[in-house]
């Protein structure tokens, strides 16, 4: 419940603080306050509604959503223009196919199965932020790139979360308390990683248009 | 069954630490390769702006030595001989007071003692002691005067704003040189237009202006220049400026007159050190 507790309100400091400086960021990173502010809202609607309930629907929505505005913020980034299309083409089909999985499948097993498929996707574009990084001549600092610190914090909640949420569905069918054990073990802590790289994104780029 | 169950908490957690150990490395690996990649790149850049001081150093003090020379040749050996022309023909003059050639010799006497006085003037301007003795606002006046004796006109003007202070010696004398080019450019292109040159004493950096309502050019026209057709004042300009720490730039338009401002920083010491290099 700790656990929790912190998420919501990693959270939302990341919603206020990239809300208040959403004027000092460009386009990608703008708008990236409308994911969080999407996510903390489906989170706790989940957290309060009945639990008998089946909320793999929003689950579904709130991926679509993250793949968009992830999509759009890692793709802005890249000098590549050749890799830029391939990742909007990417994100686009997954969208698709997000849609097609809400629609038509929307089951836990189908989600986790989209699931993998985004932290695939997600490694992967983030794979190339981090080349094009590594072979680019700027003499900027990293650590004060906004785009680094997102571009982290997904990089580990995909790594991170492959086989616990890839799984989870299989563990579930197997053992119910086991598969939530460790889900409440450790998706709350990458989540907190993931929305603190927010506040660390916000706050860099803010000392940099202070400095 | 509970061993299973043991078994496969202990592979997704160690699955789950290995990626994530593996994700701390990738990051970590950036971040630390990023860092010795700006160092690098930093100490290149620095040694480039080294090289490119060591060498505008030594073409300045080449240029100052040649420049010395010339101003000690123009004031001992062609200064002299003028002098000694003047003397003769202030005989001459007084010989041919009652002929018909009087007014002739007057003129030649009065043109001879201006083309001494800018011998004289020409030297000073040339010869580096000058600014290490008066400092640069005498060196600019006297620059000034110079061009309008040539002119006969007041054709160029000086204004100090601010309370002159003095920036070190070397570059002092890049500054000269410097404005000195500007208002060359302003006379080869402005032709007789007024020039106005204001040297502005900012608490934290001296702001020169060599302004003249000449007809200007444009800056795009210079820019597409081909090599053969395109001059080096404004890039040497601007590259002594940046050595100097400071900035140069320039305000033109066709029919609108041009604007060279010199912004150089205020040093506690010389920019450019005169002190002997170690290998």
């Amino acid at each position: 419940m700790v656990l929790y507790l912190a998420y919501y309100t990693v959270n939302a400091v990341a919603i206020l603080l990239t809300f208040s400086h959403w004027r000092n960021e460009p386009n990608s990173l703008r708008y990236q306050w409308i994911y969080l502010l999407a996510n903390l809202s489906s989170e706790l609607y989940i957290n309060q509604g009945p639990v008998k309930v089946d909320y793999t629907y929003v689950y579904n929505i709130i991926v679509i959503i993250e793949c968009i505005f992830y999509g759009w913020l890692v793709g802005s980034q890249y000098r590549s223009m050749y890799a830029r299309r391939v990742t909007y083409v990417s994100v686009g089909l997954f969208v698709i196919l997000g849609f097609v999985n809400l629609i038509l499948l929307n089951s836990l097993l189908s989600y986790n199965y989209y699931f993998l498929l985004r932290c695939f996707l997600f490694i992967i574009i983030t794979g190339w932020y981090y080349y094009e990084l590594y072979t680019s001549q700027s003499i900027t600092l990293v650590t004060s790139l906004p785009s680094f610190w997102i571009c982290s914090g997904f990089f580990i909640f995909c790594m991170g979360s492959f086989f616990v949420m890839g799984l989870y569905a299989l563990i579930r069918h197997e053992d119910q308390a086991l598969a939530d054990m460790l889900y409440v073990a450790i998706i709350p802590s990458l989540n907190i990683v993931l929305y603190t790289s927010y506040i660390a994104a916000t706050l860099c780029n803010r000392a940099k248009h202070n400095s | 069954m509970q061993q299973s169950k043991a078994q496969l908490i202990i592979v997704l957690l160690f699955g789950t630490f290995i990626f994530l150990l593996l994700c701390a490395f990738i990051i970590i690996l950036l971040l630390f390769f990023k860092q010795r990649q700006r160092q690098n790149l930093t100490e290149k850049a620095d040694i480039h702006t080294a090289y490119e001081q060591a060498i505008l150093q030594a073409q300045l003090e080449t240029q100052n030595q040649m420049l010395q020379h010339v101003a000690e040749e123009l004031h001992d050996h062609v200064g002299q001989m003028l002098a000694v022309v003047v003397l003769y023909l202030n005989v001459l003059h007084e010989e041919t007071s009652e002929t018909p050639y009087r007014e002739r010799v007057a003129k030649l006497l009065t043109h001879t003692t201006m083309l001494v006085n800018d011998v004289r003037g020409l030297s000073k301007s040339l010869s580096t002691d000058t600014i290490a003795r008066f400092g640069l606002v005498a060196c600019l006046t006297l620059e000034i005067e110079r061009i309008n004796r040539a002119d006969r006109a007041e054709q160029a003007t000086l204004q100090v704003l601010g309370e002159p202070y003095q920036l070190g010696e070397q570059t002092e004398i890049v500054l000269l040189r410097m404005v000195q080019e500007a208002l060359n450019n302003a006379l080869k292109y402005a032709y007789d237009a007024a020039i106005t040159l204001t040297l502005d004493y900012q608490p934290d950096a001296l702001m020169l202006t060599v302004a003249d309502e000449g007809p200007g050019f444009s800056m795009s026209e210079v820019d597409a220049r081909p090599l053969t057709g395109s001059g080096q004042g404004l890039h040497n300009l601007r590259r002594r400026a940046t050595l100097l720490g400071g900035t140069c730039t320039w305000q033109t338009a066709p029919q609108q007159g041009t604007r060279v401002t010199l912004w150089i920083p205020r040093k506690d010491k010389p920019v450019i050190d005169k002190s002997p290099t170690t290998n």
